[in-house]
């Protein structure tokens, strides 16, 4: 008897401070030990770091005149967006805003990756407007894209919605760019004549050239 | 007499049942055409939106005829020169409520719902608030009882140690004690420091010395070696954020793509912070989160100096500063638009279960031997028409042996140049 408690006592007091050593595991909110921080952190500023040349102290904001680099095939259309966030732009758009790319079905292919990346939580699979954060309650009145409200919107009002917002719904130009812009609209309208049951290309661009003669009497008026 | 107040009775309360019951239908209607017609631009309750609160509308309408006019086409209502309808048209940014196709009864039985601050969202937000402090309470008990668990053992351990001592010393009294009886008179056993108790009790158990000894330096090296290998890697770094952004429930709980805040990833080297005006995007209508309130989300507004009531954005903004998680060293180039857009590679295969990360951690160890293992082991898509090429000369290769795999090593992915320069 007095050998086994020779033996416990001491072994359980080496497992006991083990188990207490062991539970200073590293702290999740330090990263850790580096070697040589010299060698991990240049001197240069870095996309999302600190800089003083910038009044907010982000080293985001380019110097002045720097010029921006496009894609060379896409530099005409990125100059400016030439109609105001206004009621009046919005329909100017609606009139003179229009797709310069050839509807292709791999087009409508990347405008429905755009779709299901960008769109889909508020205007639901099938433009229904029934989303997910619309089924969660998180959002409420989203339009359906073949209600009455919007079934004849034109695409140059699309395209104005998709960059300056409208409504609850806020500017997504700085999330996608023009041409990606222009796919997703093509894929909209898809969505659109597939609720309305019209299946032929021809006359959807026959509702927007009607839609747009509309919103030009209306103006002219 | 009584029998006629009885059915008098019965009366009334019948009537009532089917008074009230018209009621709730009603409201019922009123909320369904509410969300379908009026909840993009307005709220039931006081807060604004594109369109005043409509709370307590009636008291600012006086004249119902009015009112139905304007909810029915509002820009002939402003023709007709309408002091109140021009000043709401000109204090909401000038933007057109579209002309509501509605009959004159659904427009009063809207009012009359909305009159009273609507029913729906209040309740809705209470389910939101009591499921996410059940989730929240579910996620703190689950980190704490590990530790939890290690503390329970050392309790019992000690108490179980106590236990041994007080046992020992009741014994050796007995012991005494019964020697006494017998008339044995033993020694008292000299007085001892604890070393020296401790270096005879060695001298005795030698063998259980040198094994307790041998797994002391086992684990010391262990421990020592893996502190070593540490440095630098900040697997599991979490550290907490000036907002807490939970990831569980924007990319888990409400399935938001995770291109949508991280544009860049397709596009750029950097898979891109999204800046506040994208989380405004949601948050100009969601004012209050399901687990910190109007707190969290207020920074947003904080950082922007966005008025909520008012909807407007004041000169005093200011980054949102971010910590930063993953961060590679300088000398090291990675680039996400080439992993993400041309490898194909997901999201999740390096930063882990992020759509379930309350707070974000570091998943991957992000080390040297990680990238060159994963550079090693993925074989590259060979239809693809830029690695044609690459390919054939790959196989025409004298040290290709059939059944070699096609590895983004085999591009020259093992290269120093690639990453370092």
């Amino acid at each position: 008897m007095k050998k086994l408690i020779q033996i416990v006592f001491p072994v359980s007091a080496v497992l006991c401070g083990l188990a207490l050593l062991s539970s200073c595991k590293s702290d999740p909110l330090s990263p850790g030990l580096e070697y040589m921080p010299d060698m991990y952190r240049g001197p240069a500023y870095e996309t999302y770091g600190e800089s003083p040349f910038n009044e907010n102290g982000s080293a985001m904001k380019p110097v002045a005149r720097t010029i921006p680099r496009f894609n060379a095939e896409t530099l005409p259309f990125h100059e400016t967006y030439p109609f105001p966030n206004t009621n009046e732009g919005y329909e100017l758009a609606g009139v003179q805003v229009k797709n310069p790319y050839p509807v292709s079905p791999e087009f409508l292919e990347k405008g429905k990756k755009i779709y299901n990346n960008f769109c889909v939580h508020c205007h639901g699979e099938k433009g229904d407007g029934n989303g997910i954060l619309v089924q969660r309650d998180k959002y409420a009145g989203v339009p359906s894209y073949y209600g009455a409200s919007i079934k004849d919107l034109p695409e140059g009002k699309m395209y104005h919605t998709i960059y300056y917002g409208k409504n609850m719904m806020g500017s997504h130009a700085a999330q996608i760019n023009f041409a990606e812009r222009w796919e997703v609209i093509e894929y909209v309208k898809k969505l659109r004549n597939d609720g309305l049951g019209i299946s032929s290309d021809s006359s959807a661009a026959k509702t927007d050239t009607t839609a747009a003669a509309a919103a030009t009497a209306s103006i002219t008026k | 007499m009584q029998r006629i107040s009885a059915k008098i009775l019965l009366g009334v309360a019948v009537f009532l049942a089917v008074i009230f019951q018209a009621n709730t239908l009603q409201a019922q209607d009123a909320a369904k055409l509410f969300k379908a017609n009026c909840a993009s631009c307005h709220k039931p309750t006081d807060q604004k939106l594109i369109g005043p609160g409509l709370k307590g509308i009636r008291s600012r309408w006086p004249d119902e005829a009015k009112l139905i006019a304007w909810i029915k086409n509002s820009t002939e209502f402003l023709k007709t020169g309408d002091a109140y309808a021009n000043k709401l048209f000109e204090e909401y940014g000038r933007s057109v409520m579209p002309a509501q196709n509605l009959s004159d009864a659904e427009i009063i039985a809207l009012i009359d719902w909305t009159d009273k601050g609507g029913d729906a969202p209040a309740s809705a937000a209470g389910d939101g608030a009591a499921k996410a402090d059940g989730a929240g309470a579910g996620a703190g008990a689950t980190e704490t009882s590990s530790d939890s668990y290690l503390y329970i053992l050392i309790i019992v351990g000690f108490v179980l140690l106590v236990l041994i001592n007080v046992l020992n010393s009741v014994k050796s009294s007995l012991e005494s004690l019964v020697n006494e009886k017998k008339g044995i008179i033993t020694e008292p056993e000299p007085i001892r420091t604890p070393t020296e108790k401790f270096r005879i009790w060695a001298s005795n158990n030698k063998k259980i010395v040198a094994v307790i000894s041998l797994f002391l330096v086992i684990w010391v090296l262990k421990q020592g070696w893996d502190g070593l290998m540490g440095i630098g890697v900040y697997q599991g770094y979490a550290p907490e954020q000036p907002i807490k952004f939970s990831h569980k429930l924007h990319a888990g709980d409400n399935q938001i793509a995770c291109v949508y805040c991280h544009s860049g990833v397709e596009k750029s080297k950097h898979a891109n912070i999204p800046s506040a005006n994208v989380c405004m995007n949601c948050h100009m209508y969601i004012q209050e989160g399901p687990q910190y309130g109007k707190e969290e989300i207020g920074k947003i507004y904080a950082a922007l100096d966005y008025n909520p009531e008012t909807r407007t954005y004041g000169p005093n903004q200011k980054p949102i500063q971010w910590i930063r998680v993953h961060s590679l060293p300088d000398h090291a180039y990675f680039n996400h638009s080439q992993h993400v857009a041309v490898g194909k590679i997901e999201c999740t295969s390096c930063h882990g279960p992020i759509d379930s990360m309350e707070v974000v951690q570091q998943h991957s160890p992000l080390t040297m031997g990680w990238c060159i293992d994963c550079h090693r082991k993925t074989e590259v898509d060979k239809d693809n028409k830029y690695y044609e090429e690459l390919h054939k000369q790959f196989v025409n290769d004298p040290k290709y042996k059939k059944g070699d795999k096609f590895t983004i090593g085999s591009l020259g992915g093992l290269e120093c140049s690639k990453c370092h320069y």
